[in-house]
């Protein structure tokens, strides 16, 4: 359904962050995209979701599509319309809007009342926590209340594809499951096809049925899920990957000498 | 088991602008006071107290406007001042050079301010807070010189003799009839602002001054949505603008400084930005206190010269905004919201 093939991006004209980067999200699929810091996971959405202008990037080559038609070149605001939802990293709430009126920000596209109704209903069954915060100023959630308000806020649009960065920061282990058993039913009840970037590799493969491993913006791996997983251990070697199967930063990876690169 | 704490129990209620009998009797109590506030202000025996609610509330009008441009969609408009005055000589040259009445030439010329917004926001709209400051600034200046330059706007002497309105037959010339035309608008404007606050569009104002990225990536086109945040700030400039000039009957380039700009800047900031009470509040707030600083002034307690005066009064509202933003960050509201959570909450504290 979505694909994107030969993606190159450059930041002010002179920061290259995408080298070459082919994806594809099949219908009800959910891809991981994995890589560790710099490796170009969020500016392969950005380019997806068309947000990458905002920010002073530039789309060099290749394309993006969705249903065969190119939607790279389209403001953020069009690429929204047809459906492509892009979560930004960083619980981007409005937080000076309360829980309720940010989820209807998410249904702005919409005109028909009764349905906003109704999805709002669902949004805090999918989301029970936030159901009595509803008339609470956002900026006053916690860190995982916002991520979920935030993935809520974005099904308000009933999204064909949800662009999700790093639903995982900065949350603690056993809420990013709960955030993952959700998301993976959202996906089974609602046919949301997701694109998912994710430092903690172990938990997006847990949820997604494909995977791509970024490194300095290319593609350097992909497979099914239960490939790339089985993978992580060798992928540790040359990847940064830890033992947990989190990516580690360039400056602690295996092989660089302590007090080597980087240090201070 | 009685009920504890005062909170809503419907969502209609939640939706209500008036959710409760306890704001019914405010709002009612309200009602009375500013109806019957001329006799009030009678008493003082000094009529300048009417004058000054007058452009209290021509102020409110045009302060309100700003809240939408600034306190709502956050875009810094130093220019509002202009905006009023561009108001107020279209307002007053469609009655004095086309012969309109008043009631045809206020909206004509509150439109028309709303079209000068739009072309002064235009090329400042995409980039963000900074540059539309600087553009509408530029604006302000622009303006003056133009209007100084025509002939037809009398340059520096301005225009004189501006009609005043005429309802069934009654002239509005004294202040009192003055109060309740301008009262009944001001109270027009108050809900339409705080209706705009809760619409699909008052909602995007405040979702790209929140955080323009994300507003984008949720569909809101960023550009038109700044776009239309100044046109309607610039319509309640135009309106103020336009019953300004009828209400002075003279119009002059001096009546509208880059202070003002400022000042009703501050008065956004003292109230609690993007909130319409807050403007309204905001401009109560300071207003009295220039009011205050002008009796004290004008009395001979204190002799002054009426320079140094000016100074003074200045003085104290920059004081005023910096206290509030070191104190009180998000205005006078907050404080009223932190008084009334914790009334709904009693006894339990928060």
């Amino acid at each position: 359904m979505l694909v994107a093939s030969g993606l190159k991006a450059v930041y002010g004209g002179v920061v290259r962050a995408l080298e070459d980067v082919s994806l594809a999200v099949p219908e009800r699929g959910i891809v991981a995209l994995l890589g560790s810091n710099g490796s170009g996971k969020s500016t392969a959405l950005k380019s997806v979701s068309g947000v990458l202008k905002t920010e002073d990037g530039d789309l060099t080559e290749g394309k993006v599509e969705l249903d065969g038609r190119r939607i790279d070149g389209l403001v953020p605001e069009r690429i929204a319309r047809l459906g492509v939802c892009h979560v930004l990293q960083g619980r981007s709430v409005f937080p000076q809007l309360t829980t309720e009126d940010n989820l209807l920000m998410g249904a702005y596209l919409r005109r028909d009342r009764q349905g906003i109704h109704e999805d709002l209903a669902r949004a805090f069954e999918y989301f029970p926590g936030l159901a009595p915060l509803r008339a609470r100023k956002s900026g006053y959630l916690s860190g995982g209340e916002q991520q979920m308000l935030v993935i809520a806020r974005a099904l308000m649009s009933r999204p064909r594809v949800l662009l999700l960065d790093e639903p995982s920061l900065g949350l603690a282990p056993g809420i990013i499951r709960e955030l993952l058993s959700i998301l993976r039913r959202i996906r089974d009840e609602e046919g949301t096809a997701m694109l998912i970037a994710e430092q903690n590799a172990v938990a997006a493969l847990g949820v997604a049925d494909f995977g791509y491993v970024l490194q300095g913006g290319r593609v350097a791996a992909s497979g099914a899920s239960a490939e790339l997983a089985e993978h992580t251990r060798v992928a540790s070697a040359y990847m940064g990957l830890g033992e947990d199967g989190a990516f580690l930063s360039r400056h602690d990876a295996p092989g660089t000498p302590p007090g080597g690169e980087g240090q201070q | 088991m009685r009920r504890r704490g005062r909170g809503r129990t419907d969502y209609a209620r939640d939706l209500a602008l008036v959710s409760s009998g306890q704001q019914w009797l405010a709002l009612a109590v309200l009602a009375l006071v500013l109806g019957l506030l001329p006799l009030l202000l009678a008493w003082t025996g000094n009529r300048s107290w009417l004058t000054f609610t007058n452009f209290t509330l021509i102020t409110i009008i045009a302060v309100i406007g700003l809240n939408v441009t600034t306190g709502m969609a956050g875009l810094v408009s130093l220019g509002h001042s202009a905006f009023i005055m561009v108001g107020g000589y279209l307002a007053a040259l469609l009655m004095l050079e086309a012969g309109w009445s008043f009631w045809a030439a206020l909206p004509a010329a509150t439109l028309m301010t709303g079209v000068v917004g739009l072309v002064v926001a235009a090329p400042a709209i995409r980039l963000k807070g900074f540059y539309v400051a600087i553009v509408t600034l530029a604006f302000f200046f622009i303006a003056q010189f133009i209007l100084r330059s025509l002939d037809i706007t009398g340059g520096i002497h301005g225009l004189i003799g501006i009609p005043s309105p005429v309802i069934g037959g009654l002239r509005i010339r004294t202040d009192q009839h003055w109060y309740y035309l301008l009262l009944v608008v001001g109270v027009l404007c108050v809900l339409a602002s705080a209706n705009l606050t809760r619409s699909r569009m008052g909602r995007a104002f405040l979702a790209i001054r929140e955080n323009d990225v994300a507003a984008a990536g949720l569909g809101i086109n960023v550009p038109l949505t700044r776009l239309r945040a100044f046109f309607v700030g610039s319509l309640f400039a135009g309106l103020a603008g336009g019953l300004w000039a009828s209400y002075v009957s003279v119009i002059r380039l001096d009546q509208f400084t880059i202070w003002d700009s400022i000042w009703y800047l501050g008065m956004i900031v003292i109230g609690g930005g993007g909130k319409t009470a807050g403007a309204v509040v905001g401009v109560l707030f300071l207003r009295l206190i220039g009011q205050v600083l002008h009796v004290i002034g004008t009395s001979g307690w204190i002799p002054l010269s009426s320079n140094l005066a000016i100074y003074i009064t200045h003085t104290v509202y920059g004081l005023a905004v910096i206290l509030f933003v070191s104190f009180w960050p998000l205005g006078l509201m907050s404080v009223w919201q932190k008084i009334r959570v914790n009334y709904k909450r009693w006894p339990f504290g928060v």
